[in-house]
């Protein structure tokens, strides 16, 4: 507790840095995760999709800490590094939830909507988006999870995120500081839990 | 009025519907049937153009369907199919402003045709603010209906919309289809399987056969005179008893009654009616014969009651299953109209099969 106190703002802008991070490459990767989920729910492109959810799939069975170090080989020191890796790691499973949730809109409302007159961006967008939103939230709830988690390895190469507090704990084996770095990380991961569960159940009066 | 000129559909090298010539009159049910795998359903998606034709035209009060952008083609008709398809996560009213809500009509005019639907596939308004999977088949069913005929299409295609649902309501929907369509009268594609449902609500009934129509004709003439084995053999054994349902219950009306208050049962011996009806208030407690009037009163019986659009066969089966040999037929608006005797419905029977031996 008193290390909490006596190192407030130094922890605090280490958790402005977390949440940076986390932010810089969650966001992309739920844009372009989406794009890319709803690109790979087409007819055409099922096939394509599963050749890339596999590959991304394997990259991210990599250890994070691993992934990052191949990263940094390549981008060297800095925050591009951390957000290359912690995009690729969270891009899989937006990808994957919004691919399966829109294939599993039932096909008689697809049917029943092109029978109908609308045409396709008014099937994606009125139909099918806001049947899947609930497959669609979770993975970019599971996505934002993991990336919170896994921003405190950023800081092996340099990036101090809260990830500092838990390695400098362990070298100094300092119990309060891994507790505190922990504990705030685990309270940021609740926190985004929470406000996606509030947005599902939302969108979620019909179901 | 839809034209069909030399209309073809090939999937990879095989004719699913081959060379069709046909003309589906305004204002009638024309009903697609045969097996699984004819090509009534491919048949009936070229009109909308859910499929492309491969050779021939469709034309639509002469226009070719070509000529239209298939976007405002399937606009202009509504679209039925088995499955429903109603929007899960649209309440009833959005689910049925759907089209008008695409055609940009005003607020207040698509509200007011929701609640005209409403009124008119007989389900409450209070069903408007609820998700679809609050209601049943059967009301789900009728939403779909509703959906299709929301910006009062001139056509209305319909792939077999009754095949889901439960014995029971599927014939409360196709007598609530037949009724439906007096007022409307929409020139309707229905494809179906059923034979009985094809005979009941078409006004002509095309059979099919591999991609081929075999025959295209009115129900009594498919009946009468199928064109070859194929066709008598979908209409099957009992061709007979199918042509029942073509007739009409109240053909066979008889007005030779009275109705009567309860307390007034003692002075039947002054009347001089063959059946009397026993009013009770608001309800029938019961009728009872002239003849058996003598006995007591442990002669009145229990009324069967039917509706005036009812068909023979489904009479003579009603009574049959009751043990009753007469029906009272009461119409909505008009109250009771007369009755009907089971042995002058099994004689039109006889005259029935007489004439189709012959």
């Amino acid at each position: 507790m008193n290390y909490l106190i006596n190192n407030f703002s130094d922890i605090l802008s280490l958790t402005f840095t977390h949440i940076l991070v986390t932010l810089l490459s969650t966001l992309p990767a739920i844009i372009f995760g989406v794009i890319l989920g709803i690109i790979f729910s087409r007819k055409k492109f099922i096939s394509l999709g599963r050749f890339f959810l596999n590959i991304f799939g394997i990259l991210q069975s990599i250890p994070s800490i691993a992934f990052i170090a191949i990263i940094f080989m390549y981008t060297g020191i800095g925050i591009k590094t951390v957000i290359i890796s912690l995009f690729v790691y969270s891009i899989v499973p937006v990808i994957y939830n919004t691919t399966s949730s829109l294939l599993l809109v039932p096909d008689e409302v697809i049917e029943a909507s092109e029978g109908m007159g609308l045409n396709r961006s008014q099937i994606l967008f009125k139909i099918e988006l806001p049947i899947s939103i609930r497959g669609i939230l979770s993975g970019i709830r599971t996505s934002f999870t993991i990336n919170i988690a896994t921003a405190t390895v950023a800081t092996v190469i340099g990036v101090d995120t809260l990830g500092k507090i838990i390695l400098i704990g362990l070298r100094v084996r300092r119990l309060d500081m891994l507790w505190v770095g922990g504990i705030i990380v685990a309270i940021l991961a609740i926190f985004v839990d929470l406000i996606f569960e509030k947005i599902e159940n939302l969108s979620l009066k019909w179901a | 009025m839809i034209e069909f000129i030399n209309l073809s559909k090939k999937f990879k090298e095989k004719y699913a519907v081959k060379n069709l010539n046909l003309t589906f009159n305004d204002g009638e049910i024309s009903v697609l049937i045969g097996p699984s795998g004819c090509g009534k359903t491919t048949t009936l998606k070229m009109i909308n153009r859910l499929i492309e034709p491969t050779e021939g035209n469709i034309k639509i009060n002469g226009k070719s369907i070509f000529d239209f952008d298939e976007i405002s083609l399937r606009r202009s008709m509504g679209y039925v199919i088995q499955e429903i398809g109603l929007f899960p996560h649209y309440t009833i009213y959005k689910n049925i402003s759907i089209v008008p809500e695409l055609l940009k009509w005003e607020k207040e005019k698509i509200d007011k045709r929701v609640n005209e639907l409403m009124d008119l596939i007989n389900l409450p308004r209070t069903y408007l603010n609820r998700y679809p999977k609050e209601l049943s088949g059967g009301e789900k069913q009728r939403i779909g209906v509703a959906r299709a005929l929301a910006s009062d299409p001139e056509i209305l295609l319909m792939d077999e919309p009754f095949g889901a649902i439960d014995p029971i309501n599927r014939k409360s929907l196709q007598d609530f289809f037949v009724e439906l369509q007096k007022t409307l009268k929409k020139t309707v594609i229905f494809v179906t399987h059923d034979i009985l449902e094809a005979i009941k609500i078409g006004d002509r009934i095309g059979v099919m056969k591999d991609g081929e129509m075999i025959q295209f004709d009115k129900p009594q003439e498919i009946l009468k005179r199928p064109k070859n084995k194929f066709v008598e053999e979908l209409l099957g054994v009992n061709r007979n008893i199918l042509r029942l349902t073509l007739s009409k219950v109240l053909d066979f009306v008889k007005k030779d009654f009275r109705i009567i208050n309860k307390d007034e049962v003692e002075e039947i011996k002054n009347f001089n009616n063959f059946l009397y009806i026993i009013k009770n208030e608001n309800n029938y407690d019961g009728f009872i014969l002239k003849k058996d009037f003598e006995k007591g009163r442990e002669c009145i019986r229990e009324i069967v009651f039917i509706n005036e659009n009812e068909n023979l066969l489904d009479t003579i089966i009603l009574l049959l299953s009751k043990g009753e040999k007469i029906a009272v037929i009461k119409c909505i608006e008009r109250g009771i109209m007369g009755y009907v005797e089971l042995n002058d419905l099994i004689k039109v029977f006889e005259k029935e099969e007489y004439e189709l031996s012959n």
